[in-house]
Order: structure tokens, then C-alpha cells, then sequence
């Protein structure tokens, strides 16, 4: 914590990850080429924007069960409602059709693996 | 607002959204991300704003008036009051109470017992952070540092920005700000970077911290008599753990969360459970406050000479006396704090000296040019030997000094020592699995540090769509695993 | 690095010790916490504690105030965040009912609705929190989930009320949540102890503090307005225990 020798000063290398000085600088502090070629920003960000979706519709599919509590804890109101009874009838249909089936297998599956005793 | 809550993936859907469709407009970019800043933190309470906007512009005027006084005597002045402002809020909200309390104590032994002038006063979540954070800024001004900023919005931001705006990292002035004057950039590597960091910290919370916590420490720690030596001895490893997983979980999602949004922010915490040494320890663990402290704590206890012999220990003592007293107002962390500064004063003595009595050896040694072996360096063997039992020393006075930290009273720590240490009994809480995630989680600090990185670097011409899978999967694997209901992070409470 | 910092050097030195000096001074006075001992029974008393966090609270007082009795044995079935509305996260009447077969214990303390303070919906039809359908809905489920402690013929049953909270909408609810707990709690022939009075200052309004089983003002709620302290747990619990008559 007193040791002087590391400066906190910003490093000149924008780039650089966030990592301390003792550390074998990552490979890709290194690069400058990304930062000279100008990173396509906002392409970028569209695939960010499009891998969070993705994100979302696999929650929706196999978590139908989250998205139900997740209804039912929004303040009620009348969207909410049709919230509520939308979700309620998505759950029903991935629980027929299998998807929501899923989390109470894995579930399974991990509680057993708790459970082991010596 | 919690991170491991879908009120916080919207949240963070829809800022990230905007702000990136704002890129081009600077100011309405920032203005956004204050807003939601401060919508984020009046999630919790709305009154709360108030008191973070106040902040916010005590530093902000207290920077202006340093940047427009000449006289070093005078911005020696207006530092002085800022901080005395800005350590008063804190105090008064953080300290009052427990100086009340330690005040009882003290009337209760003398025999002469009162009821104390308790107030009534809410602790507003991250008040620590915030004000560590305005303070740096101030005395970096003051330190010539940085300049001070002349928009409001920026320095709004820099005190507020959500990702760390509850439990750290305490970002620096320093090196956030200048982020804040140019074109936010998103290179494909940081969304990578970010969604790795996102799901790290997510895995590290909800299900190590969390099953690590349920199953072996909060049991053990509730009633350490009941409990046998084999599980006492397992729980405190595994609540060094827990606070490792808890608490870098937060940085982590608050560090892939900021990239995510165009900014960098420094690494807090680098495998600092397989630290060889006290030294190297604190500067792996919660980095952003052990720098924050050495940089404005020590460096002011110490003045402006060049530190050494006594004061120089007497310094690094009070720093981590009072580093653990941040912690809390409980007498456990000034304690668990005592201990860490003995032993950063004793590893440095130790290491002073050894170093002296060595090279003197040497000199001796090759006057006498008899005994050539002197003269070689250590073995590998023996380096490696040195390094194991400096790692194993360093491990065990920080999962010991954990079990003050943990505890709510001093009674209880040492009920729990005695326990501990009266070995009997065999694992009754220490399943199989919880023994492989204490232990699994030491053993990845021992990994490269940089492995996240690479793989980002190597992942980072994948499609949306394998990002996505890779992304959502590992949430909804880590979700299905986790338990319902998250409980807070630990570092929420200092 | 060269700029001067006596100012805030000497200020933040002098501040430090003042706090140091006020520290360690109180600290070695500390005074280790009163023990209560007592007197051993012969004969074992299970006694579960089941509800949510503030269940939890209780429990853990008990748990403590009765560490060295061996007449007494506390066993908890408390769940967080849990309540009777959200039957669609967590079923206590199908906890409850499992928990009662496997333990069966003498006596029974519970503690819920802390979290109750939810829109109610059954059947498509949404009530609001303290609407006159939803009294009449949680009237109900209260009133089935006595129902499983009545079917143990051989369990005493208490009920305990919530204590009064920080926030004063939660505040309110709880007190309302309180009356219909205590009517219930009347129908079911169980025992319903009122715990409000214990924690709030003259004037009836929440407060943090309160005096501690020995004798001295302290911090008894938690910074959330709340959970109980440590301190305040044991209040609680020796609260519910002399009601109950184990002290």
C-alpha cells in the first residue's frame, strides 16, 4: 500500500486495460493498431445492443418461470395486467412445449451435486 | 437498484441504447447518464439525491475557487475545508452513532452509565465511495494533478456514474475525466471484455459467494460453539473467499458495465488471494482503495518529506488502522485493521533488515574470497520454497484477520478462535462441493492474470450471435444454478 | 509531487489523533456482553421459529438466549423476501405443512408479512395492497396458513405481530397487516403477541434505539429501518420468550 514505485498517473496508452503495473502487460494493451484504425464505433455498439437482445429471448424462452415473478413484482396496473396474464400464458406454452422445463432439470442435477456427502 | 436483478438488465439495456445513439452529442450524452445515475441511486431512496448533488457541487465549487486562487496558501485553505466538509458529512452519517455507542461503553465501565443523544440517521448507501472520490478530486487539484473542470455535468458524472457508483472501484479523477472530453469509443475487445467481466462477476456472486455464504460461513459464524473444528477452520478460508467473490463480483460487472458504455476504468482487485506477501497483498485487493489511501491517507500523515525509520511504520500502521476502520464503526474492523498494520510493519522490517544483514554477509564473504557459494544467488529451489511459505503466511493472517472482520462483536471472534482451535469434530457443514468451491476459487488466483483479456482479444471477430449465445447461455446457466433472491453485496454496508 | 499539503497534512494528522485518542480510550472500556444464563430444564422444549427475515431476526435471538439452556431447543424454517401474497415464489403453507411433519416441535413462533405488502392475484383479478378484496384475500390465506398448525394438535402456537418499520407506508401496512393477524390469530384459538409497543419511542413512532437487556441505550435496528442488531434481536427474542414463558 506505501510501495511509491506505482504511480497511479494516467498512462499514456489510452488503451490499455485496466491492470496493474506489476502484471506482465496483456497482449492486447499492446495494440495500438485498433485504436489507430478507429474502432467502428457504432457497429460495434449494434453488436453489443444485438448480443444483450439475444440475451433476452433466451431468458424469455427458458426462464418463462423468471419472467412470470417478474411480472407479478411490477407495480400493478392496467399494462401490468395484460403483463401479468401474457406471461402467464408464455409459461404455459414453453412449459408444453419444453423449454421451461429445462431450469428444474439442471436445478436437479446441481442440487444433487450439493448434496454429496463425504 | 441491484446489479444481479432483471430491473438492472433493462436498466442497462436502455442506457446503453441511448447513450450510444447520443455519441455523437457530448453533453446530451453525459446529461443522460447522470440522469440515470441519479435514477439508479434514488432506487433506493429518492432522498438520497439530494445529499450526492450537494456533494457533487461542494467539489465542484471547491475545485473552481482552487483553480482561481494564485496563493498557495490559500488553495492549501479551501483543500483543507473541502475535505473537512467533505469528511464531515461522512462522519456525522457514518461515525455518530457508533461514537455514541463506544461513549456508553465507556460510561457503563466507569460506573456512571447515561443514555446517549442517539440520532436517528439513514446511512445512504455508497457514501463512502462518493466522498473518497470527491476528496481525490479536490487535493488532485490542488496536487496539480488534473485540472479543475469547468462543466458542472462532468464532475456530476465522474461523483455519480452508476456502474460504480455504490461499492467502488473509487475511479480517480485522474483518469476518468479526461475519458469524459473525448468521442466515447466502443472497441469490439471491450464489449467482448464487458460481457466476460459481466458474467464473471455474476458467476462469483450469485453462486459462489452465495452458496459458499449459505451453506458454510453464515451457519459457522452464527454459532461458532455449536459448530466442530473441521467446519470452523473450513468456514473462515471460505469466508476470505466469500468477500474475494462478493466484493470483486461488484467491481467486476461495475468494470465490464463502464466498458460496455465507452469507458475504462482500472482493474480492483488482481488474484490478490495468492499474494506472496502483505505488501503485494494490498496491492492486489480493493486496488482502488489502497492506492486511494497511500495517496492521499499516508501521504498526508507523512507530509511532504520522504518517510522512513519510525514514523514510517508508525505511518503504515495508522493507514491500515484506519483503512479497517472505514470498514465500519465496529471495533472488530479497527482490530482486523491493528492486525494487517503489524504485519505490513513487521514484513517491512523484517525485509529491511534481512536485505542489510545479507549484503553485509556478501561484502564479508567475497573479502574473504573463500567462500565463493555465498556469493551465488539463491537457488531456484529455495526461491520457490521462500515463495510458497510467504504465500502461505500471507493467506493465513488474511483468512484469520478475516474471522474479525466477519464477526459482529469481538465476543464472537473469540468464541470462535476457541473453537476453532480445540479440534474436534468432523465436517458437518463442509460438504464435498462446498470444499471444491472454496477451494477451486484459490486456486484460479493462481491463473494468468490477463486470461480474460486474451480470450477477448481471441473472441472479438465472433459473430452477434455467438456473442449473444455465449452471453445469455452463461447468465441463464449461472440463473437456473443460483438461488432465488439475491442478497446484497457486502460492500454495499461501508 | 512537489505540491504543498502542510494544510491538509497537519488538519488531517491532527483529526486523526483526536479520533484515535476517542477510540481507544472508549475501546478499552469496552465491556464484554452480559451473559444471560439459564438454569437448566429437564426437559427438552423444541421450539421452531418460521417466517420471513424478521422470523429470521427472532430466531437468531432466540437462538442465542437460549445457546447455554439445554431445556430449550430452537429450530428455524425462515425464508427472506417470502411471504403469504406471492405464493407464486414461495409456498408457505406447503413449507409449513412439511416442516410440522418432520419436526414436530412443542411450540411454534411466526413471524410473517414483512413482504406482504403486494398487490394480491387470483383469477385474473388484480386487488391492491390494503383494498377492501384484498383485506378479504390475505384474511384467507392468513387464515390457511394457521390451518396447518392447527391440524398438530400437539404444538402451541404463537403469532407473533410485526414490529413497527423506518418507512412509513410500510409502517402503516404492518399495522394494518397487524390487526388482521391478531383477529385470525383469535379465530384460531392461537396466542398473538403484540410486539410494537417494545420498539417505537413514547409517542408510538418508530425509533432505532432502545434500551438492551442490560440496561443501556443502543442501536437495536439495523440502517435499513428494518432487521434487528444483534442487540436488538435479543430484545426481541427475550421480548417474545416472556410471553411465551420460557424466561
Amino acid at each position: 500500500m506505501v510501495d511509491e514505485t506505482i504511480g497511479y498517473r494516467e498512462k499514456k496508452n489510452f488503451w490499455r486495460w485496466p491492470s496493474r503495473s506489476l502484471l506482465p502487460v496483456p497482449r492486447l494493451a499492446k495494440r495500438e493498431a485498433e485504436h489507430a484504425r478507429a474502432p467502428d464505433t457504432a457497429a460495434n455498439a449494434r453488436t453489443a445492443g444485438a448480443a444483450m437482445l439475444i440475451a433476452f429471448a433466451i431468458f424469455l424462452v427458458f426462464e418463462s418461470e423468471g419472467l412470470r415473478h417478474f411480472t407479478r413484482d411490477l407495480p400493478g396496473n392496467a399494462v401490468t395486467d395484460v403483463m401479468v396474464e401474457a406471461a402467464d400464458s408464455w409459461h404455459a406454452l414453453m412449459e408444453r412445449l419444453g423449454p421451461a422445463r429445462l431450469q428444474p432439470g439442471v436445478r436437479d442435477v446441481f442440487e444433487r451435486v450439493r448434496h454429496i456427502r463425504w | 437498484m441491484l446489479f444481479p436483478t432483471p430491473e438492472f438488465a433493462i436498466f442497462f439495456f436502455l442506457v446503453f441504447v441511448a447513450a450510444w445513439a447520443l455519441r455523437e452529442h457530448l453533453e446530451p450524452r453525459k446529461a443522460l447518464l447522470v440522469v440515470a445515475s441519479y435514477y439508479f441511486y434514488g432506487y433506493w431512496d429518492w432522498r438520497f439525491m439530494g445529499l450526492l448533488a450537494g456533494s457533487s457541487t461542494l467539489n465542484y465549487i471547491a475545485g473552481l475557487m482552487i483553480a482561481n486562487s494564485a496563493d498557495e496558501k490559500a488553495r492549501s485553505r479551501i483543500v483543507a475545508v473541502a475535505v473537512a466538509l467533505n469528511l464531515g458529512v461522512l462522519g456525522i452519517f457514518k461515525y455518530y452513532n457508533f461514537f455514541m455507542d463506544s461513549l456508553t461503553d465507556l460510561t457503563v465501565a466507569l460506573g456512571i452509565q447515561r443514555d446517549m443523544p442517539f440520532l436517528e440517521i439513514i446511512l445512504p448507501i455508497g457514501i463512502s465511495f462518493f466522498t473518497f472520490q470527491g476528496i481525490s478530486y479536490v487535493v488532485d487539484v490542488q496536487r496539480g494533478h488534473i485540472k479543475a473542470v469547468r462543466s458542472p455535468l462532468d464532475l456530476f458524472l465522474y461523483i455519480s456514474f452508476f456502474p460504480q457508483l455504490v461499492a467502488g472501484p473509487i475511479v480517480r479523477a485522474s483518469h476518468f475525466l479526461p475519458q469524459l472530453t473525448r468521442k466515447p469509443a466502443l472497441p469490439r475487445t471491450a464489449v467482448v471484455y464487458g460481457f466476460l467481466l459481466i458474467l464473471n462477476g455474476m458467476f462469483k456472486k450469485v453462486v459462489l459467494a452465495h452458496y459458499i455464504a449459505t451453506g458454510l460461513v453464515d451457519p459457522a459464524f452464527a454459532d461458532p460453539t455449536q459448530t466442530s473444528s473441521t467446519d470452523l477452520i473450513a468456514a473462515h478460508y471460505a469466508y476470505a473467499v466469500q468477500v474475494y467473490c462478493d466484493f470483486s463480483a461488484y467491481s467486476d460487472i461495475a468494470i465490464g458495465a463502464a466498458a460496455l458504455l465507452g469507458y475504462r476504468f482500472r482493474k480492483n482487485f488482481d488474484r490478490p488471494l495468492g499474494a506472496t506477501s502483505l505488501t503485494q497483498l494490498w496491492q492486489r485487493w480493493h486496488i482502488s482503495l489502497s492506492t486511494w489511501l497511500r495517496d492521499y491517507l499516508y501521504r498526508a500523515l507523512r507530509g511532504d518529506r520522504r518517510d522512513h525509520g519510525v514514523r514510517m511504520y508508525r505511518n503504515m500502521f495508522l493507514t491500515m488502522l484506519l483503512g479497517g476502520l472505514w470498514h465500519g464503526a465496529n471495533w472488530t474492523f479497527v482490530l482486523w485493521g491493528a492486525i494487517h498494520g503489524a504485519g505490513l510493519t513487521a514484513e517491512r522490517f523484517i525485509k529491511t533488515h534481512w536485505h542489510a544483514w545479507r549484503n553485509n554477509r556478501r561484502r564479508l564473504s567475497t573479502v574473504g574470497a573463500a567462500a565463493v557459494t555465498e556469493t551465488l544467488p539463491p537457488s531456484a529451489t529455495a526461491n520457490r520454497v521462500a515463495t510458497f511459505f510467504g504465500w502461505l503466511i500471507t493467506f493465513h493472517l488474511f483468512t484469520l484477520a478475516a474471522v474479525f472482520f466477519r464477526s459482529p462483536d469481538l465476543d464472537t471472534a473469540l468464541t470462535y478462535f476457541s473453537a476453532m482451535f480445540s479440534f474436534h469434530g468432523g465436517p458437518q457443514l463442509l460438504t464435498p462441493f462446498l470444499a471444491a468451491l472454496t477451494a477451486g476459487s484459490v486456486a484460479t488466483q493462481f491463473l494468468p492474470g490477463n486470461k480474460m483479456e486474451r480470450f477477448a482479444e481471441k473472441a472479438k471477430d465472433w459473430h452477434a450471435l455467438s456473442l449473444g449465445l455465449m452471453f445469455g447461455g452463461g447468465l441463464l446457466l449461472i440463473e437456473m444454478i443460483g438461488p432465488r433472491g439475491i442478497a446484497p453485496f457486502i460492500y454495499f454496508q461501508f | 509531487m512537489v505540491a504543498r499539503l502542510t494544510h491538509f497534512a497537519a488538519g488531517a494528522r491532527a483529526g486523526i489523533l483526536i479520533l484515535l485518542v476517542l477510540l481507544l480510550t472508549a475501546g478499552a472500556f469496552t465491556t464484554a456482553q452480559a451473559r444471560t444464563s439459564l438454569s437448566a430444564r429437564s426437559h427438552h422444549v423444541t421450539v421452531a421459529v418460521l417466517g420471513d427475515s424478521v422470523a429470521h431476526d427472532l430466531a437468531r435471538g432466540m437462538e442465542a438466549l437460549f445457546k447455554h439452556d439445554r431445556g430449550v431447543r430452537v429450530i428455524r424454517q425462515t425464508k427472506f423476501a417470502t411471504g403469504l401474497v406471492r405464493t407464486d415464489y414461495y409456498n408457505w403453507d406447503a413449507v409449513a405443512s412439511a416442516f410440522m411433519r418432520l419436526h414436530n416441535p412443542d411450540i411454534v413462533v411466526t413471524v410473517v408479512g414483512g413482504n406482504d405488502k403486494q398487490d394480491i392475484r387470483v383469477h385474473r383479478r388484480r386487488y391492491d395492497p390494503l383494498s377492501k378484496g384484498w383485506i378479504k384475500q390475505y384474511e384467507r390465506r392468513v387464515s390457511r396458513f394457521m390451518r396447518v398448525f392447527q391440524r398438530d394438535r400437539h404444538a402451541k402456537v404463537y403469532w407473533v405481530g410485526l414490529p413497527p418499520v423506518r418507512s412509513q407506508s410500510l409502517d402503516r401496512a404492518y399495522r394494518e397487516f397487524n390487526r388482521i393477524f391478531k383477529r385470525e390469530a383469535r379465530r384460531h384459538h392461537f396466542h398473538y403477541i403484540d410486539v410494537w409497543k417494545k420498539f417505537t419511542t413514547r409517542n408510538g413512532a418508530y425509533t432505532s434505539f432502545g434500551h438492551t437487556l442490560n440496561g443501556v441505550r443502543r442501536q437495536l435496528r439495523m440502517n435499513d429501518g428494518q432487521h434487528f442488531t444483534p442487540e436488538g434481536r435479543l430484545v426481541f427474542a427475550d421480548y417474545v420468550a416472556r410471553q411465551i414463558g420460557l424466561r
